[in-house]
């Protein structure tokens, strides 16, 4: 088996992330306006949302592969909703940690009780619980058929986060609301770019995910036939 | 001209980069390893047979 980034789609990949990703920086930067409130926080919208779309994007694959694994029972749904889960909390812990650097200067504090705040920080909660489970448990079939459950159970969190600016009370939210079909050219070409290379970077590095836990389950077999 | 609050900006990019680069240098650290391992397998294997 090869190295995941001897593969020429790989590598090809690889570059065109990582000059799109200093691309959506410099637009960032230079050509997006500059909010007369918020003035450089605002920026950090651009790398704040498109990870949250990611989270979000994960989870719905980790809901898909649990419901192919548990008909199936195939070993390769049971790792695309792993690597997707990996993912999906990498992005959500990253969108817990931008938020409140934005909330600090604009709100005064890094933290509100408010819906989407709390709704998010129970979604990364409970994938919390997801590896705890994949931990704690064995590498036999009964782990991979809890994970599988949860990671579909757990997916009905993912709407209620979408509608919780919406759903509750006006005087309970704090969130901004979205309205990206009021907003310049600028910042909509530069936000639709930014969550383009969010999205590819996802199906990149889930891709790369897949392939070590389909290399780690050869190992393991071949270490039993040894 | 510096605006005001780029601090806090650089501080979520730096974050993000970060984060991700770390995710990518731990997963390329497993692969490697692996890769290794099964090369080691592989010989032990030729070597019983």
């Amino acid at each position: 088996m090869e190295s995941f980034h001897s593969r020429q789609s790989s590598k090809v990949m690889a570059g065109i992330l990582a000059v799109f990703w200093v691309v959506v920086l410099y637009l960032v930067l230079n050509v997006t306006r500059i909010d007369p409130d918020q003035q450089m926080a605002q920026k950090i919208f651009y790398y704040h949302v498109p990870s949250a779309w990611v989270a979000g994007l994960g989870y719905l694959v980790v809901m898909f592969a649990g419901v192919l694994y548990l008909t199936k029972k195939d070993e390769k749904w049971d790792h695309l909703g792993l690597a997707a889960a990996e993912l999906g909390t990498l992005f959500c812990a990253l969108v817990l940690i931008t938020g409140p650097i934005w909330a600090k200067p604009i709100w005064g504090a890094p933290w509100s009780w408010e819906p989407r705040l709390t709704t998010v920080l129970i979604m990364f909660l409970i994938y919390i619980g997801y590896f705890m489970v994949r931990n704690f448990g064995d590498e036999g079939e009964r782990t991979r058929r809890i994970s599988a459950v949860l990671g579909i159970a757990a997916f009905f969190n993912v709407p209620i986060i979408y509608v919780s600016v919406k759903f509750w009370a006006a005087d309970a939210q704090l969130h901004p609301q979205p309205a990206m079909s009021q907003q310049s050219p600028d910042v909509f070409w530069t936000f639709m770019l930014s969550l383009l290379v969010f999205t590819l970077l996802f199906v990149h590095l889930l891709r790369f995910r897949v392939h070590i836990l389909k290399l780690r389950s050869i190992v393991l077999g071949m270490r039993y036939d040894v | 001209m510096m605006y005001k609050y780029f601090g806090f900006f650089l501080a979520a990019f730096l974050v993000i980069s970060v984060a991700i680069c770390s995710w990518i240098y731990v997963i390329y650290q497993q692969e490697k390893e692996l890769l290794t391992e099964l090369k080691r397998l592989n010989t032990s294997k030729s070597e019983v047979e």
